[in-house]
């Protein structure tokens, strides 16, 4: 094998690590670790259209930046929390992971993987399934996510309370 | 052909009905019985006039989209003598949902079952192998024609269909309400306003009316909001830098003291309409500062209404407008919220939003902020409504206790010219409905 082969290689087993590294953060319900993950100037999106490529004009399911997100987290620790009582059971399940694309001069991937979210509370079990994309930078202290994009397949359909972080 | 109403296997009469209702309170068989809801439907959304599409969807001839009329499905369509058709999408030869299609432009319809083809009045154009049929069959017959409601009209844009042929006209129906429908048409500059394709269904759990009677409660947000509003109270000021700190003003809105609240009003009329008053004192909700953006939006509204009427459209203090029994109309953010009925246990809330011609831009992605933070079906706000009624829905079906409450202000009501006026955290405007309900619900067609 030669070098930059090598380089690719490794970096999809960084890659991969960290993306379920940051599922099972949610699953755990360790949710604080789970910010600390995002950059300063990351977005958490979930569009409303297929292919949605405005987020200001067009509305979104979830269009956040790291410190509204910050909100929404608290909000699902809060005791009184009604949507998200009793407390609900997730399960991320990430597969065809794929480094669509390296910026060497940013050291920046854009990974695409294939998301399942099954979401258990009392009598009611939601599932929710979409194509993700990070956009992963290097930091200090191992990946941080730029980006956090989760196309739902229903995302323009009729949908239930959504609380589940995907 | 007109679409005629489903013959109920109900048997109540109009006294037995009316022991479900008390002054302050109603029957939990109201939220649960099936037998209840397929009344409603007859008698309230096959009857009354049910908002079906707005004009800005429908501008050219053939313009279609699809809608829904109480139970049924229906295709709104312009057709080529420029009227609005409500046609329901069901083929009048098999049965076939002919259009699939959200919207488009079209002059006839064509299902793809058997070929019978329509045009966009409804009528019968053409079948395939014309010689098969006897002499006897009719193209001219309604019977052979869609379905479509008899009555079809609109308000400044906004189109209503009745599936009863004779009632009460459209603007009799809006009464006071023309005014929330008027406030949001004359924030745009152009003088009219479009209706965003971009829309969000939201599906719940519950009874339909559970929506409304929380659209203006006006005491339940220190206790379902508690969590959101905990969450934003410790956020730094510069959080919501995304959004021009929007965000954040929405969810403080709701941190409002008891006290505060009880200094709110609602305006509850004998149509069973409502709405709040009294939101946006102190700016809470409407900011006085002025930023570049809204100075240049107030002054293409003064080029078009003059410095005085537009601050009167501006400073129009109405939150949630409720048109009884369908929609939620908050004209300060250009959002409505449709109820769509499913079955007694269950509701879509269809949300939507209007960009005010000749505004700017930015006007509009604060439309679309506020409509992704309180519309969308994950907001951190309205999620825990969501929530609510479907515990009420569990309560109201699990017995035992046969009656819910509506005491709350009851007999303190101060009473006005139009309507009833009282101070925000009454039930009053519940119990405003539920006359309204009563009206509807006793009285036979056609009157």
């Amino acid at each position: 094998m030669n070098d930059a082969a090598s380089i690719i290689d490794q970096s999809e087993r960084e890659v991969r690590k960290f993306i379920h590294h940051e599922a099972r953060l949610i699953d755990e319900r360790r949710f604080d670790e789970w910010l600390a993950l995002f950059a300063d100037d990351a977005r958490y999106w979930i569009p409303s259209k297929p292919d949605q490529t405005d987020a200001k004009a067009v509305p979104s399911i979830i269009y956040e930046n790291r410190a509204l997100l910050t909100i929404r987290v608290r909000r699902l620790m809060h005791p009184r929390a009604y949507a998200a009582l009793p407390t609900p059971r997730t399960m991320h399940v990430v597969g065809n992971l794929e480094i669509r694309d390296h910026d060497v001069s940013t050291d920046q991937f854009r990974v695409s993987s294939n998301l399942m979210v099954l979401e258990h509370q009392e009598a009611t079990t939601r599932n929710f399934a979409g194509h993700c994309e990070h956009i992963l930078r290097r930091s200090d202290h191992g990946f941080i996510i730029a980006l956090k994009r989760i196309d739902l397949i229903d995302c323009d359909a009729v949908h239930g309370i959504i609380t589940a972080l995907l | 052909m007109e679409l005629s109403e489903k013959v109920t296997t109900m048997t109540l009469d109009a006294d037995e009905i009316r022991a479900l209702v008390k002054p302050n309170g109603a029957h939990r068989s109201l939220y649960a019985d099936p037998a209840i809801f397929d009344l409603e439907m007859e008698r309230i959304f096959h009857r009354t006039w049910i908002f079906v599409a707005h004009e800005s969807q429908l501008r050219k001839p053939g313009d279609f989209v699809r809608s829904k009329l109480g139970r049924h499905e229906v295709v709104v369509v312009r057709s080529g003598d420029n009227k609005i058709h409500v046609l329901q999408n069901r083929c009048a030869h098999r049965g076939a949902q002919f259009c699939t299609a959200k919207r488009g432009n079209a002059l006839s319809f064509v299902c793809p079952y058997h070929a019978w083809s329509y045009s966009a009045d409804g009528s019968l154009q053409g079948v395939p192998h014309r010689q098969s049929y006897p002499p006897s069959f009719d193209f001219k017959d309604p019977a052979n024609h869609l379905f479509q409601a008899p009555r079809v009209d609109s308000y400044r844009g906004f189109v209503f269909a009745s599936l009863a042929p004779t009632g009460m006209p459209l603007l009799e129906h809006l009464g006071d309400m023309t005014a929330a429908i008027d406030n949001l048409v004359d924030r745009a500059p152009d003088g009219s306003v479009t209706m965003s394709e971009h829309s969000f269904q939201l599906m719940y759990r519950g009874n339909w009316k559970l929506h409304h009677e929380n659209g203006n409660d006006g005491f339940h947000p220190s206790f379902v909001h508690e969590s959101s509003v905990d969450a934003a109270r410790g956020a730094p000021p510069e959080a919501s830098a995304l959004d021009d700190g929007l965000t954040l003003v929405q969810l403080r809105s709701n941190a409002r003291t008891n006290q505060e609240w009880e200094e709110t009003t609602k305006v509850s009329l004998r149509s069973g309409h409502s709405y709040g008053a009294g939101f946006y004192r102190g700016g809470v909700l409407a900011p006085k500062s002025e930023n570049p953006v809204r100075k240049k939006y107030r002054l293409a509204l003064e080029a078009r209404h003059g410095a005085e009427r537009t601050a009167e459209i501006l400073g129009l203090d109405r939150f949630n407008n409720l048109i009884y029994p369908d929609i939620i109309l908050n004209s300060q953010y250009q959002v409505m919220r449709l109820v769509h009925p499913v079955a007694v246990n269950k509701t879509i809330i269809s949300s939507h939003i209007f960009r005010l011609d000749g505004a700017p831009e930015e006007i509009f992605e604060r439309t679309v902020r506020y409509f992704t933070n309180l519309g969308s079906p994950a907001s951190i706000i309205y999620t825990d409504d969501a929530a609510i009624f479907e515990r009420c829905q569990a309560g109201f079906e699990d017995g035992g206790k046969e009656w819910l409450d509506l005491s709350r202000g009851y007999g303190l009501d101060e009473h006005g010219p139009d309507g009833m006026l009282f101070s925000g955290p009454t039930e009053a405007p519940q119990r405003g409905q539920y006359v309204r309900w009563l009206d509807y619900m006793t009285v036979d067609a056609g009157q």
